[in-house]
């Protein structure tokens, strides 16, 4: 597999001033600015590959953005090198710059007080889309979109999901090699989500396009990513499968039961950890590789109507790996 | 050139969806014709320097013409821009955003002149006797200036605007920077009316070329010879301001690109 993204032992710091509250403390930081060092990103090494969606995660100000930043180009690297599609990052070069693309869903590429067709026709102009890839690019991303109806609203007037598909679909106009999407689907709701989700997909899979994308919805990451970045404090560290990131962080599997009679917690306890229990019904956290010999004797032991099996989900298990330091070195 | 004109195109409809604020920012640009009045008061009494009544009306009218077909604007645009992030968005384009920012702050000039000559054909009506050269030649020249002003306007403009990679309010340098210009271009006062000794240092400064001069070509004041010579001291102004703004522009962009874009 050809290699589309490159990065190694890259960190960016920056210095930011600090302000205390207040007017003295205005009046203090006027005349003696204090900084400090912000570790975005540290020592941070990966590579990827042509075709593979990947999902960077991490709690807020983890470095996400900041390495997007810098892949894309906007950033300068502290030190290590940065490479996308053979070219430096940084260097900015035209050519470089047609093959990716960056989608911020916090900000706003489009013209505000114009239609979304208009931002269109300069990113057609700005980026050479001839003719008649232009008419071919428009008429896939309005199908797989759905953006007829909007396209010639102004922007202003557009909902966040609307406005969300004309910025993916500005975005993807010069059809680019390597996404780097940093939150597309926030603020939108489930079905909007799931539609930029497939929308995503189809594009990987019709142009074989490389996706880096964040997000803080789980069921973004679930659904497109099979495997992950996980960074905290601007350190990587995970790399690898989603599943094989859940089976290390989240050894257990929870068992549900219905009973026929009303139990108690005390019967339960020699199975393992009662997560929840309620007259008929209760939850139980085993480990992994002990969930069907615990199901079995369940069955042999107590009067059970129904059991079922499951994962954990995705969003609690990331969500303990921040929290309980899960992965910290 | 395809670029600008998409650019263009865009930025003109924006200004199309903002008609009726073209028309209020025109009729808002009074400070011209708040000095005439002052001066026509004074002349009263009889000319001032070259100055009778209808000379300061011709000049004045000339002066609101230029400041129409060359003013900048779009610094605020800008400010937001920086300090917003958008334009992270530009820099991720395969186009400098000069481009961008030029067709921008040109786009509104069709309408304004639009609007700018059915009203000074309506002055001409109303005044008898002002005194302006209106033969092809002089027209030409005066265009011809008109479009070297705008040059050294935008790229002062897009100058201090770029400031923003460094501190927060470039408008306040701006604010700064237009007094200089209202004072020293010939904006409020007619250049010639000042001492002989200050006249002369301004000659050397860049403001006259972005007003006074083209206003002199269209009043009749200028030798065509000498007009020519003006219009290629505006070129070789604007060589020099570019090239100072691209000396800004990349210490900026690496400032940009070190904090935080």
């Amino acid at each position: 597999m050809k290699i589309q993204i490159s990065v190694k032992s890259l960190s960016k710091f920056y210095e930011v001033h600090q302000k205390e509250p207040g007017f003295v403390g205005s009046l203090r930081a006027f005349f003696t600015r204090k900084y400090e060092t912000v570790r975005a990103v540290e020592d941070v090494s990966f590579e990827i590959g042509e075709g593979e969606i990947v999902g960077f995660l991490g709690p807020n100000g983890a470095g996400k953005t900041t390495a997007l930043k810098v892949l894309s180009g906007l950033l300068f690297p502290t030190s290590g090198e940065v490479s996308v599609c053979g070219f430096r990052s940084f260097d900015r070069k035209p050519e470089f710059l047609r093959q990716i693309t960056l989608v911020m869903g916090q900000k706003n590429q489009l013209i505000w007080d114009l239609p979304a067709s208009e931002t269109f026709l300069v990113n057609r102009a700005v980026y050479e889309i001839s003719q008649s890839d232009y008419v071919d690019c428009m008429k896939e991303l309005t199908d797989l979109l759905d953006l007829g109806p909007i396209l010639n609203k102004q922007v202003r007037k557009l909902s966040l999901g609307e406005r969300m598909k004309c910025e993916i679909a500005a975005a993807l106009l010069h059809r680019p090699k390597v996404l780097f999407l940093d939150e597309p689907t926030i603020g939108l709701d489930v079905t909007m989500q799931a539609r930029v989700r497939e929308f995503l997909i189809e594009y990987n899979r019709r142009h074989g396009a490389t996706i880096l994308l964040t997000s803080h919805y789980m069921a973004d990451v679930v659904a497109l990513c099979r495997r992950v970045l996980v960074i905290d404090h601007g350190r990587l560290v995970y790399d690898g499968e989603l599943e094989s990131l859940v089976e290390r962080v989240s050894p257990v599997k929870y068992i549900r039961l219905v009973t026929q009679h009303p139990i108690a917690a005390e019967q339960l306890s020699g199975f393992g950890e009662v997560r929840s229990i309620d007259a008929f019904k209760a939850t139980l956290v085993v480990p992994r590789e002990r969930t069907s010999a615990v199901a079995a004797r369940l069955f042999q032991l107590l009067p059970i109507e129904d059991i079922t099996i499951e994962d954990p989900e995705v969003e609690d298990i990331i969500g303990r790996i921040f929290t309980e330091k899960l992965l910290s070195k | 050139m395809k670029r600008f004109a998409a650019e263009f195109r865009a930025s003109w409809n924006l200004m199309i969806e903002y008609r009726i604020m073209v028309a209020i920012w025109i009729l808002t640009i009074v400070l011209p014709l708040i000095m005439l009045a002052a001066w026509l008061s004074i002349a009263e009494n009889g000319p001032v320097g070259a100055y009778d009544r209808t000379s300061f009306i011709s000049y004045y009218l000339a002066a609101l013409v230029v400041r129409n077909m060359t003013g900048m604007w779009f610094i605020w645009e800008m400010d937001s821009e920086l300090r917003l992030g958008a334009l992270s968005f530009r820099l991720l384009k395969p186009m400098d955003p000069i481009v961008h920012y030029l067709a921008y702050a040109c786009s509104s000039k069709p309408l304004r002149l639009l609007i700018l000559v059915p009203l000074t054909i309506a002055v001409f009506l109303v005044v008898p006797g002002l005194k302006w050269a209106l033969d092809p030649l002089s027209l030409v020249l005066f265009v011809a200036s008109l479009a070297g002003a705008l040059m050294i306007l935008f790229l002062m403009q897009y100058t201090i605007g770029l400031f923003g990679f460094w501190i927060t309010r470039s408008l306040s340098v701006n604010d700064f920077w237009f007094f200089t210009y209202s004072l020293a271009s010939g904006y409020l006062v007619p250049l010639d009316l000042f001492p002989p000794a200050v006249h002369d240092v301004l000659q050397f400064l860049p403001f006259r070329y972005t007003m006074s001069f083209p206003v002199e070509i269209l009043t009749g004041r200028l030798a065509w010879g000498m007009s020519l010579q003006g219009i290629a001291i505006q070129w070789v102004w604007v060589v020099g301001i570019y090239a100072f703004n691209r000396w800004v522009w990349r210490r900026g962009l690496r400032r940009y690109s070190a904090v935080g874009a």
